[in-house]
């Protein structure tokens, strides 16, 4: 089912009204039925996916947990000394790590083989010189969202080995933390920890929760229907054809794609918590307004939050303190000093992440290219932080307001350079930005390409109003973060009826274009 | 704790760890420093931090990491 549908609207009135009429031990099993149903709707078969993931999960971490369980109890009953109980307690430990890899093996093996392995064979083909390497593996198609429950259920149970809180012992309703219909699709990847309170406890029917859900689910709308699908085709003609739209051209294909990009995926993530707070259900958000960051490390703590936070906690922390970063560190200790050595598990850690965070985006070697280089500036930007406090201690203007604005353009035009690379080979990315700066020129706007876009002036007006809109939205959640100001119930009700009239008016349907689909619903 | 402080003061000089409270939830301390913080305490102290130990709680105050260091110390 689709979130922009009809269907998805019926979907939840009929789901809203039995949630609330239920009794309160139900709502949770009325949620998972329509969570399953939800999921069925493309094909009943794909729900064998995430059952297989809820099963595994679930079976291994009570697995895990009964194991800890056993230990303290043990631990109670014998008072055993230091040695002893760390003896039993590593014996503990390699029998629950077993048991994790077992889990990591399978649900990853799943998404290894369905997302991965027309990508691998078409490599292997090609390094043997065979060519083609599609066929059966190639016509496979991927369950949707299965990126995202697979990391949420495996950082499940990666927390469960680290014993950061105890297991859930229904299948049912774990099942429930796998599969609620409003972010099994696109995210966001929550933690169980976060999410239990949420999800099983009892909602009372509050208008205020359906008009604050209303309001963020008109607003996602907003963003995709009215900002998103009108640039989205002019952005798409842009960077199919570099060869045509060189010189300004580049620099519109950065913005656009930019602003397509964000106004898509956090216009899809603002229908989800909307649809989930309609149920009284607090969903992690996955922006912070990520385009007023000053650095691209700062960006990456502000755009799609939770798969950030999945990276850092998962990836990052071990590899960083893994033995192989040691066991790398040693010999550069002896060559380049301690300092030095003391980096190089951020070196091995970050490439590791940034490396998953492309390959997780998609099977190419585009998205590859991507993580690294945006790994690559960040390390650089790292090394630098010595000269960037000297430059601020030396010079006053760089605490100024001006500069600040300085940092925010650079940080957005560093982000939109490097998602270049998610479509074009290292070769264009560089042509491209060498056109950019060479042959420049604002007549290039008029002599018949800007026109193939296929932009009318109503359109380009609508757009500079949905970014503006955007913009200020971003402003007022500053302000009201600094302040703690909060709009009034009765300010809500305005809010629902004006972003619903925009969207009824300059929303875009039906452009030869899918409106209905996200770009992040790919991954 | 002096050996502790040299070794934050080298990660980045401008914060005040006397006071500061809040160094990770604030964003104070990034992960590339809170990664060379761990790989420093490991090799001044001796002890190993397990990833799961790398959480807010554990880092966001001077006072927060040194108890975090005794009770590795003391085989936790």
């Amino acid at each position: 089912m689709l979130l922009v549908s009809y269907e998805f609207g019926a979907f939840l009135i009929i789901l809203a009204a039995l949630y609330y009429v239920v009794p309160d031990r139900f709502q949770w099993a009325v949620l998972l039925a329509f969570s399953y149903l939800f999921y069925a709707r493309g094909g009943v078969i794909y729900l064998l996916y995430p059952l297989i993931t809820t099963a595994s999960t679930c079976f291994l971490a009570r697995a895990m947990g009964d194991r800890t369980l056993r230990f303290q109890a043990w631990v109670k009953e014998k008072k055993p000394g230091r040695e002893e109980k760390t003896a039993y307690n590593r014996k503990v430990k390699a029998g629950q790590r077993r048991l994790l890899v077992l889990g990591l093996v399978l649900n990853f093996g799943i998404l290894t083989i369905l997302k991965y392995c027309r990508f691998f064979l078409e490599n292997v083909n090609a390094f043997l010189g065979l060519g083609g390497g599609e066929g059966a593996w190639g016509d496979w198609i991927l369950p949707l969202g299965i990126s995202y429950y697979t990391f949420q259920s495996m950082g499940y149970l990666i927390d469960v080995y680290y014993r950061k809180y105890e297991p859930e012992k229904s299948p049912v309703r774990f099942a429930l933390f796998v599969s609620f219909f409003p972010q099994m699709v696109a995210g966001p990847i929550s933690r169980f920890d976060q999410m239990r309170q949420e999800l099983y406890s009892p909602h009372r029917f509050q208008m205020e929760n359906i008009i604050l859900g209303a309001r963020r689910m008109l607003w996602g709308y907003f963003k995709k229907l009215v900002v998103a699908d009108r640039l989205g085709p002019a952005v798409v003609v842009i960077i199919s054809s570099p060869e045509t739209y060189d010189g300004i051209y580049v620099l519109l294909g950065m913005v656009g794609y930019t602003i397509w990009m964000y106004a898509d995926f956090a216009g899809g993530m603002d229908i989800v918590l909307g649809s989930a707070k309609l149920f009284g259900i607090s969903l992690p958000e996955n922006f912070d307004r990520p385009f007023a960051s000053k650095s691209l490390g700062e960006f990456w703590r502000r755009w799609h939050m939770t798969l950030m936070l999945w990276l850092r906690e998962y990836i990052f922390f071990p590899v960083s303190t893994s033995r192989l970063a040691k066991r790398v560190s040693k010999p550069v200790s002896k060559i380049m000093g301690k300092k030095a050595a003391g980096k190089v598990p951020v070196y091995i850690a970050t490439l590791t992440v940034w490396l998953v965070a492309g390959i997780w985006h998609g099977a190419s070697w585009n998205f590859i290219a991507w993580g690294l280089a945006n790994g690559v500036v960040l390390l650089v930007s790292q090394e630098l932080t010595g000269c960037y406090r000297r430059f601020h201690a030396a010079f006053s203007f760089g605490k100024t307001r001006a500069y600040e604005i300085f940092q925010v353009i650079r940080t957005f035009f560093i982000f939109a350079f490097l998602e270049m690379f998610e479509y074009y080979s290292f070769g264009t990315v560089f042509a491209m930005g060498k056109s950019l700066l060479t042959c420049w020129s604002a007549g290039q706007l008029f002599d018949g390409r800007f026109e193939a876009l296929g932009l009318s002036g109503a359109d380009l007006g609508v757009l500079a109003l949905g970014v503006a809109l955007m913009v200020w939205s971003g402003f007022r959640k500053t302000k009201e973060a600094e302040k703690g100001e909060h709009r009034t119930f009765f300010a809500g009700y305005i809010a629902v009826f004006g972003l619903f009239l925009l969207v009824v008016v300059t929303g875009v349907y039906g452009r030869g274009y899918d409106a209905s689909q996200f770009i992040y619903n790919q991954f | 704790m002096e050996e502790l402080m040299e070794i934050l003061e080298d990660i980045n000089p401008e914060v005040d760890y006397e006071t500061s409270q809040n160094l990770v939830d604030d964003g104070v301390l990034t992960s590339f420093e809170l990664v060379l913080l761990v790989t420093q305490i490991s090799d001044a102290f001796g002890v190993s931090i397990p990833p799961a130990w790398i959480v807010p709680e554990n880092f966001n105050s001077a006072a927060a990491i040194m108890a975090m260091i005794t009770r590795l110390e003391e085989g936790e």
